[in-house]
């Protein structure tokens, strides 16, 4: 009896070599990208729903608000419901800030449409009212 | 003689899985230059929205600074721009561009074919 034969040994190889190294750089490959998108996705939204409730000011409506920034979600390949948008601040006179928080849900890991897990990233956007603003 | 020796099966094995691997490899590569493209379309769009915010400011502006976008930061011929137009829509002007990010591996794999959007809020 031989105790290192290798009958079968190069199909085990091709099975390892698959589930360790080629699914997981197939993976990562398609979750990483995705983060980048996403996150410029919230960076937009924050910004254009800031932009509304200041061209707006003093009758900017925060739900008008987060409608633009679920919009501009939705142009960038993100669902409204992986975008949660708050407004901690309208402007509440000349020379404050208007503050619009977009937090967009990240696949931990995803491929397409299928994802397992994921973790928030919050991108915050302030434009200041014009201290010289006309109501 | 056994006629179901596996003499050189490894050295068949090693150029079959080499040439997958690297054919693999570049596809990977291939998705990655189309995700770019099409943030670098998408940002585009943006910035031709953005141009066309203004009051004063109309469609053309919107398409003119959306086209040098994607000249400047996706020029080349992986990406080809079927279609992009700026239109306004009420108070809003919506930028949409039909682009074909071009495959690599053409017998394998299809151009991608996008219609991307972008749209904003003009001034009043």
């Amino acid at each position: 009896m031989r105790g290192a034969r290798a009958d079968g040994f190069v199909a085990i190889e091709w099975v390892a070599a698959i589930a360790l190294l080629l699914l997981p750089i197939v993976v990562l490959v398609a979750t990483m990208p995705e983060w980048a998108e996403r996150k410029h996705a919230a960076t937009v939204a924050a910004r254009e729903a800031a932009r509304d409730l200041v061209e707006n000011w003093p009758n900017g409506n925060p739900a008008a608000a987060v409608l633009v920034a679920q919009e501009v979600a939705a142009d960038h390949g993100v669902d409204a419901a992986d975008v949660v948008v708050r407004v901690p601040s309208v402007g509440e006179s000349r020379g404050s800030d208007v503050v619009v928080d977009v937090e967009i849900t990240m696949p931990a890991l995803g491929v397409g449409r299928m994802a397992v897990g994921s973790w928030h990233y919050t991108a915050r956007a302030s434009r200041r009212i014009d201290d010289f603003r006309s109501r | 003689m056994r006629r179901d020796g596996e003499a050189g099966f490894t050295t068949i094995q090693y150029v079959v899985a080499t040439a997958f691997s690297l054919l693999l490899f570049v596809l990977v590569a291939n998705l990655l230059v189309d995700l770019y493209e099409r943030g670098a379309v998408r940002d585009a769009l943006d910035e031709g929205v953005r141009a066309g915010i203004p009051i004063s400011a109309s469609g053309d502006d919107c398409a003119v600074r959306a086209h040098d976008v994607v000249r400047s930061i996706a020029g080349g011929s992986s990406v080809r721009v079927d279609e992009l137009t700026c239109v306004r829509d009420g108070d809003r002007i919506v930028a949409t561009a039909r682009v074909a990010l071009h495959s690599w591996f053409p017998m394998l794999l299809p151009d991608w074919r996008l219609t991307l959007r972008a749209s904003a809020h003009r001034e009043r």
